[in-house]
């Protein structure tokens, strides 16, 4: 084989260097993500068992589970509940609720009708005014007590009808922080700054919580009675998007694409560090031990060391993304008397049962616990040598923010030398695998705490300390411990199930809703706010609609939204509407909304689209029904547009003509199978 | 066996076959690279409940209710990408054996898979072909792009490539910006993804170049980086998806050449769909 040979293509017309240059070229390979990498061949899992995989035992029962409560006026609290234990619970933990749902039903259970709102997280509650006030100094880095009870009706965290409303109050905190606060000093920024982060992160742990506990939630049958894949991944996505300033702005159908998005890049980031981890653990004679919760993929890892392999000749050790000191050299190792575990392998060092041919027993010492959750690289969350490492490096993080933003007044927006270089340095470090993103190491704390509380398959002397362990990283004075969160969480959804019963408060929150929702699909903007202003000082309207009367005209319009919806998504999917779908679901739907009394002009247009789309007899036909059956000059002009259309067979145009001028009946179509 | 490859590729090639098969107006070979047999199996018997057909409706619809499957197929050579997609691509003996390969005496390194000193190689070098397009260049084998003319063909991005094609960067980032400010927020919002641009740019040249009846030979890779995460979740089941979305553009049964009936559409082993067997595609080699 020869080396040297290029062959240009006489068809080929090279552009020279000079005329494109190298810019192009670099743009083009890291913008567009290339193919550049050639990423290591991954063995087959079974190929990984020797060292690795240590076989977490499977969990009996589910994780968490799903309930519906009824509302008084015709609404449902879908709840969601979780295993959640603390260090000394046994195997029988009670079912704590976690986030819930409203879910506006019109008192129907037709799913067209139905309308998600309010989302609480139960697991949050109000802080002490002592957890308040310590929260404002940047310098207290630790749990101020817990608050042990609460039996308010918890605060709605984001309300999925109108996602939106949380945009403004964010903005407008943010533009007072750096206008009005900031300039007022020290001790004015540090505090605020100080509140307002421990708040911000606050809110976002027990938002991961809800997010990891809506992730694991297994897809049955029987869940999905309860709450719809496609409910599931709209709060999913809601929430997930609720910690991003415009979030709330992100339009809906963009949901189902963000939700997939979202999804996959966690399975990747989940599959990436797993096989990070264990060559790296591989590599340096450790054992790598998976974690994961019953059905669902590995969250957590686990590094151990054989006590007698300590007694062998020191290993080569390379601490990148371990993050630990080296093993072999560590004299505390040699006297360990922490925690150890006994383990049985066999001659292929895969996991055995004591009493398997062949096994030996291995005295494993545990060196670290990581989160595979982590953007790049997985994330120290306790080392077993040195419990204070992990929180060491948190509190520099936390404290580098605080000095910048906090005493010396350096923002990244404010100053632009400085957004350039910690820019830079930020992207440089990440680059390496650094954790610099606090969100993201949040989220990391979050899963592991929820995993510890939910999981069952270790053994409960490790896992009690695996969760005092990464306890040391609670830097924020207004968290709770996860004992005490079990109790507000009940104390807190038995106060919800309270504020649902008739004549609490949530009937007649529901009812003002439905009719700003009427207003909505009815009225213009300006009419909405002066009939709103009107409401304030004159108090309800009359001439206000009764409430069955309200019922009918919003379960109208929201069919015939979904209905609507539904063909968007139908159209969007597939240039072949009856390829990809039901037909006879797509059928269903034109049917519904030719039949809809509030007839609407963007529901022609979608038919007429269902119409060009398709190839299916029938289809066609009940296209060219219901754009008849519509009183609108909008499903006119469809129907003539069609019968002009030269992409349209002549036959289907002469149908089309014969539907536009009212021969609906005629024997031509008829004998098609068109009549009507 | 099943083939290891550092990125999953997709190819889709849409083959005006005039040339290839007196009846056969179009061949679409859809390439799946590193997937197993069963995840498409499975994919294709699982029902979705939201739209009530299969998880991959149109592999369904085309091959597996209108189309021929060969369960028997078997790997001829060593089951490794580059080897795959020559001999996929010559429809000739192996002479490539590896995904990468050391000459000896030179001390030069083939690698087949990295693409980095391909681009780079153009820029700076005109190196116009990927290292195996250079080997079988060398050996005399064509490729089965070459039985095309240039202004015939429409290329994408695959191992055995020709040229690069550096308006698609150009394009495509005109066009994802050029969107409105409420969709740039909410892509802001999300997450910007500059690399899905090119892609998505590729996919509307390659509807474009279907448009085309001039365009013979069309091509388009996509990248799926599904090995990373195949351990974390069922993810190599996304691959089939996109090669169902491909067959969804390619929407055979629009072909006014192609009369809606089973033996003129593009039969194929969906069971075996990486284990194809050296068939000889170009008549006359």
């Amino acid at each position: 084989m020869n080396t040297k040979r290029v062959s240009l293509r006489k068809h080929l017309k090279l552009v020279s260097f000079r005329e494109k240059g190298v810019l192009p070229s670099v743009l083009f390979v890291l913008l567009a993500e290339l193919p550049v990498m050639v990423q290591p061949d991954q063995p087959n899992p079974s190929d990984l068992a020797p060292k690795s995989d240590l076989t977490p035992a499977p969990g009996k029962t589910p994780s968490f589970r799903i309930q519906r409560d009824p509302v008084a006026g015709g609404a449902e609290l879908v709840t969601l509940f979780g295993k959640l234990g603390g260090p000394a619970s046994g195997a029988d933990r009670p079912d704590v609720p976690i986030v819930s749902v409203l879910r506006d039903t019109l008192g129907s259970a037709d799913p067209e009708t139905e309308r998600l709102r309010s989302v609480w997280i139960l697991t949050s509650t109000r802080p002490t005014p002592l957890q308040r006030l310590a929260s404002a100094f940047s310098f207290l880095c630790f749990r101020t007590g817990s608050k042990h009870h609460s039996t308010q009706v918890p605060s709605p965290v984001l309300d999925l009808a109108a996602p939106a409303k949380s945009v403004l109050p964010n903005l407008i905190g943010k533009g007072l922080q750096s206008t009005e606060f900031d300039p007022l000093g020290i001790a004015v920024r540090t505090s605020t700054r100080s509140y307002r982060g421990n708040s911000s992160d606050y809110k976002k742990l027990h938002l991961y919580q809800a997010l990891d506990a809506l992730d694991g939630l297994e897809r049955s049958e029987k869940h999905s009675h309860i709450l719809p894949e496609s409910q599931l991944r709209e709060i999913y996505s809601r929430l997930r998007l609720s910690d991003r300033t415009f979030g709330g702005l992100v339009r809906q159908d963009k949901l189902e694409r963000y939700y997939g998005k979202e999804t996959s890049r966690r399975s990747e980031t989940l599959g990436h560090n797993w096989e990070l981890l264990r060559q790296r653990a591989e590599l340096a004679g450790l054992y790598f031990q998976p974690l994961a919760l019953q059905d669902a993929a590995p969250t957590q890892a686990l590094l151990w060391v054989a006590r007698e392999d300590l007694a062998q000749p020191a290993n080569h050790f390379d601490r990148q993304f371990l993050n630990i000191a080296n093993p072999w050299t560590d004299e505390r190792l040699q006297h360990w008397t922490g925690y150890t575990q006994i383990r049985y392998l066999d001659a292929e060092q895969r996991d055995a049962r004591p009493d398997a041919a062949g096994a030996r027993p291995l005295e494993m010492i545990p060196l670290a616990f990581y989160s595979l959750d982590h953007p790049r690289a997985p994330l120290l969350l306790a080392d077993f040598r040195n419990s204070l490492k992990p929180k060491r490096t948190e509190l520099v993080r936390h404290g580098a923010t605080s000095l910048f933003a906090g005493v010396l007044g350096i923002t990244r927006f404010g100053n632009w030398p400085f957004f350039v270089g910690d820019s830079a340095f930020t992207f440089v470090r990440a680059r390496h695998g650094a954790a610099t993103d606090r969100s993201a190491r949040l989220e990391a704390y979050s899963d592991a705490r929820n995993f510890l509380a939910l999981d069952t398959s270790l053994d409960p002397k490790l896992r009690a300390e695996l969760l005092h362990r990464v306890d040391h990283l609670a830097l924020n004075p207004l968290e709770n411990g996860i004992a005490t969160e079990a109790t507000l969480a009940n104390e807190q959804y038995a106060a919800l199930l309270r504020y649902a019963a008739p004549g609490h408060g949530l009937e007649a929150k529901l009812d003002r809703d439905r009719r700003k929702e009427l207003d909505c699909y009815t009225k213009s903007g300006a009419s909405r706010f002066f009939g709103g202003v009107g409401r304030f000082f004159n108090g309800p309207s009359p001439t206000e609609k009764s409430v069955p009367q309200l019922e009918a005209e919003l379960a109208n319009y929201r069919a015939s939204a979904f209905h609507q919806r539904f063909l968007e998504q139908v159209l969007a999917s597939s240039p072949r509407p009856e390829v990809a779908w039901d037909r006879n679901a797509i059928r269903q739907s034109i049917e519904a909304l030719a039949s809809a009394a509030p007839a609407n002009p963007r529901a022609a247009r979608l038919i007429a689209q269902v119409f060009k789309s398709s190839e299916d007899f029938d289809l066609r036909f009940s296209c060219l029904r219901a754009l008849h059956q519509l009183d609108l000059q909008e499903a006119h002009n469809e129907l003539w547009r069609l019968s002009q259309n030269p992409a349209t067979q002549d036959s289907w145009r002469a149908i089309c003509l014969l539907y536009f001028q009212g021969h609906a009946s005629a024997a031509p179509v008829a004998a098609m199978g068109g009549g009507l | 066996m099943k083939l290891r490859h550092p990125v999953a590729l997709i190819f889709l090639t849409f083959l005006a076959a005039a040339s290839l098969a007196a009846e056969v107006k179009r061949v679409v070979v859809v390439k799946l690279d590193g997937v197993p047999h069963e995840f498409l199996e499975r994919e294709l018997h699982r029902i979705n409940p939201a739209t009530g057909k299969s998880n991959l409706p149109w592999i369904d619809h085309i091959f597996a209710r209108q189309g021929t499957r060969v369960e028997n197929f078997y790997v001829r050579a060593i089951s490794l990408s580059a080897p795959s997609w020559s001999l996929l691509d010559t429809g000739q003996h192996l002479q490539i054996r590896g995904n990468a390969e050391f000459d000896r005496y030179t001390n030069h390194v083939y690698d087949y898979l990295n693409f980095f000193p391909f681009y780079v190689g153009y820029a700076l070098s005109h190196r116009v072909d990927m290292p195996g397009v250079e080997v079988l260049d060398e050996l005399g084998i064509p490729l089965l792009i070459d039985h095309f003319s240039y202004p015939d063909l429409y290329q994408g991005f695959q191992l055995f490539q020709r040229g690069v094609r550096w308006k698609t960067l150009q394009h495509g980032l005109q066009h994802h910006f050029s969107r409105s400010p409420r969709d740039l927020l909410d892509e802001w919002t999300m997450g910007f993804e500059i690399g899905g641009s090119v892609e998505e740019q590729m996919e509307r040249e390659l509807i474009q170049k279907l448009a085309d009846p001039n365009i013979r030979y069309r091509l388009l890779h996509r990248r799926i980086r599904s090995h990373r995460a195949s351990h974390a979740g069922p993810c190599r089941p996304t691959l089939g998806a996109a090669a169902d979305r491909f067959l969804d553009w390619a929407d055979l049964d629009r072909d006014p050449g192609q009369p809606r009936s089973l033996p003129n559409h593009a039969g194929c082993s969906f069971r075996s769909w990486h284990e194809h067997r050296s068939g000889n595609l170009q008549p006359g080699l």
